[in-house]
């Protein structure tokens, strides 16, 4: 059968790591969709690096760096008796990373497709940068914002290789769904198994059909078809 | 006083391209009307973006009405947001996302409910956009979109308007119609205002002074019939395309033909826009179009024959330039044989001959 406490604890992950990445995320979009491209050309191949770098790979430096003996990883727990590897905040870290240009290229691209002159428009009209932002950027980037939000997590929730570097395979701690249906399979429950992934399957098909026709409504709505 | 505003700037771009403009005095009281005219390239967008705020140049200063804007030497700048300016974008830059009326409201977020609502209403019903506050951008004709943008400028009560290419986004026709329009607007508001075009006619429609642009400097400021008249340099004159232009009122009309009066002189145009009698116009003619015949009893079809003495006389390009004095100054050109012909000198008396649609009529409000 599916395996419920692997489903609730994808969904948990999910959420607080796309969540992570609006807060983060939508910063350094910002930031790199308004800044000079020849300034942030390194910048943004760092944030587009886990769409080439094998999952292991980064899995396995996070490892490292967050190990019991890591140099991130040994003051959190000797100050703060905080150990991130094969726990929960551990994951969210290791997904926020690895998901990161799922949410800050869609972002980024939204940002820079808004007209300029809208901006300095505001600015005109008295707004301050952060007015600008929150009632004039952000409400026309609310396709790409739904889209970085939406990918970010449905790619978290079919994350697996990052997962099981840095999380292990715990049963009711760090065992997700991706996770679990690696285990059935070596098990030879082939039965549960295409339960799980069908319904994966299923559910991100179904999350990406929502996505595009609410982006579909929201332009509708902003660029009606002109009769000329 | 009357309020001025100064400006003087020097700005470099990527590219190489240098704008600069040397101290120059704009006339900034009510109701005034400036424009900075030149081709794409010239510098005029530049000039007016520094003016908003929205470009920071390498060194220069602004001083509107006394109050510092920019001055680079004392580092000081003050951004778009704390210059109180109302600034027209070419297509107008209309919040997509935000019907007319809250695109219109979008700058008095610090003021009361109320007070804000009633403002909005008022500039709407100034601008004639009564019945269109709950309509979205993209459903506004081009004269609506200009008229919104107006107003979401206007509404703010700013000290100084700035306009940029305010006609261009709109089709030909309309174009014409609002070209006068838009100065009676502007006239009306009492917010001086800094309109920048490269259309000739715009200029002499809307300005009250012209500032002449070319190639990054400031060629020449002044009224615009002076500046046509006077042009202190050939660019100058090759910019506006018109060697003559002329205050001129209507005096009446039959069909298409107009009698105007223009520096005491009794005119006749050919104008397609009904122009009532009273309008005031500006009456441009190229010196190319004016022919010249001995004095005399006026021959032939035309319907202007001007008695005409010659003021100056100076080559340019293989062709003779001449500047008559027919009651007020008119340029002709012709070549070197017609005018050894002629025996013309300085003092010769002739006939200056204008057909009536080589006299171009542009009305003002």
């Amino acid at each position: 059968m599916i395996d419920w406490t692997a489903v609730r604890l994808t969904l948990a992950l999910a959420a607080t790591t796309a969540l992570i990445l609006l807060v983060v995320g939508v910063p350094l979009a910002w930031w790199l969709a308004t800044t000079p491209r020849r300034w942030v050309g390194w910048m943004e191949a760092v944030v587009a690096l886990p769409l080439v770098l094998p999952p292991t790979v980064l899995g396995f430096y996070l490892l490292l760096l967050l190990g019991p003996r890591g140099p991130v990883g040994a003051p959190l727990e000797s100050l703060l008796g905080l150990r991130l590897v094969f726990s929960f905040p551990g994951m969210v870290l290791a997904s926020v990373l690895y998901s990161l240009p799922f949410a800050v290229q869609p972002f980024a691209a939204g940002f820079r497709g808004v007209d300029r002159r809208l901006v300095e428009a505001a600015w005109c009209l008295g707004l301050s940068r952060t007015a600008t932002f929150f009632r004039i950027v952000v409400p026309l980037c609310r396709p790409a914002l739904l889209a970085g939000f939406v990918l970010s997590f449905s790619h978290t929730v079919g994350e697996f290789g990052v997962i099981l570097m840095v999380g292990g395979n715990i049963p009711g701690k760090t065992r997700t769904l991706s996770v679990s249906i690696y285990d059935m399979v070596q098990s030879m429950d082939y039965v549960p198994a295409s339960m799980t992934a069908g319904a994966l399957l299923a559910f991100s098909f179904l999350v990406l059909c929502a996505m595009y026709s609410l982006q579909t409504l929201t332009r509708a709505s902003l660029w009606p078809r002109h009769s000329t | 006083m009357a309020p001025t505003l100064d400006v003087a700037f020097a700005h470099r771009y990527p590219d190489g391209t240098e704008i600069r403009v040397e101290e120059v005095r704009l006339p900034a009281e009510p109701g005034r009307v400036t424009v900075l005219f030149g081709e794409s390239g010239s510098g005029k967008s530049t000039f007016l973006r520094i003016l908003a705020g929205l470009l920071r140049p390498a060194a220069g200063r602004v001083v509107f009405d006394r109050q510092p804007w920019l001055d680079t030497g004392r580092r000081l700048f003050l951004p778009p947001q704390q210059r109180r300016i109302g600034f027209v974008f070419q297509d107008y830059a209309l919040f997509p996302h935000l019907t007319v009326f809250r695109n219109i409201a979008c700058g008095l977020a610090d003021l009361p409910r109320a007070t804000r609502e009633a403002r909005v209403r008022e500039a709407m019903d100034w601008l004639g956009l009564n019945g269109l506050a709950d309509r979205m951008p993209s459903r506004l004709s081009g004269g609506q979109q200009q008229r919104v943008a107006l107003a979401r400028a206007l509404v703010r009560q700013p000290e100084l308007l700035l306009l940029d290419e305010p006609l261009s986004a709109l089709d030909v026709q309309l174009r014409d119609r609002l070209r006068a329009e838009l100065h009676a607007l502007l006239v009306k508001t009492g917010i001086p205002a800094i309109v920048v075009t490269h259309d000739p006619c715009e200029a002499l429609a809307l300005a009250d002074e012209l500032v002449l642009l070319h190639r990054g400097r400031l060629l020449q400021s002044g009224p615009p019939t002076h500046v046509f008249n006077h042009p202190s340099s050939p660019e100058a004159a090759q910019m506006l395309g018109v060697e003559t232009a002329l205050d001129a009122v209507v005096e009446s009309r039959e069909g298409v033909l107009v009698r105007i009066v223009a520096a005491g002189v009794a005119l006749t145009a050919v104008s397609p826009a009904p122009l009532a009698p009273g309008t005031h116009a500006t009456a441009c003619i190229r010196a190319e179009d004016v022919l010249l015949a001995a004095p005399g009893k006026p021959t032939g079809s035309a319907r202007n024959h001007l008695p005409a003495r010659v003021i100056r006389l100076s080559e340019a390009g293989g062709l003779m330039r001449l500047e008559l004095d027919c009651g007020f100054p008119l340029r002709a050109t012709l070549t070197r044989p017609s005018c050894e012909e002629m025996n013309l000198q300085p003092g010769s008396l002739i006939q200056a001959v204008i057909k009536a649609p080589k006299i171009h009529l542009i009305p003002r409000s």
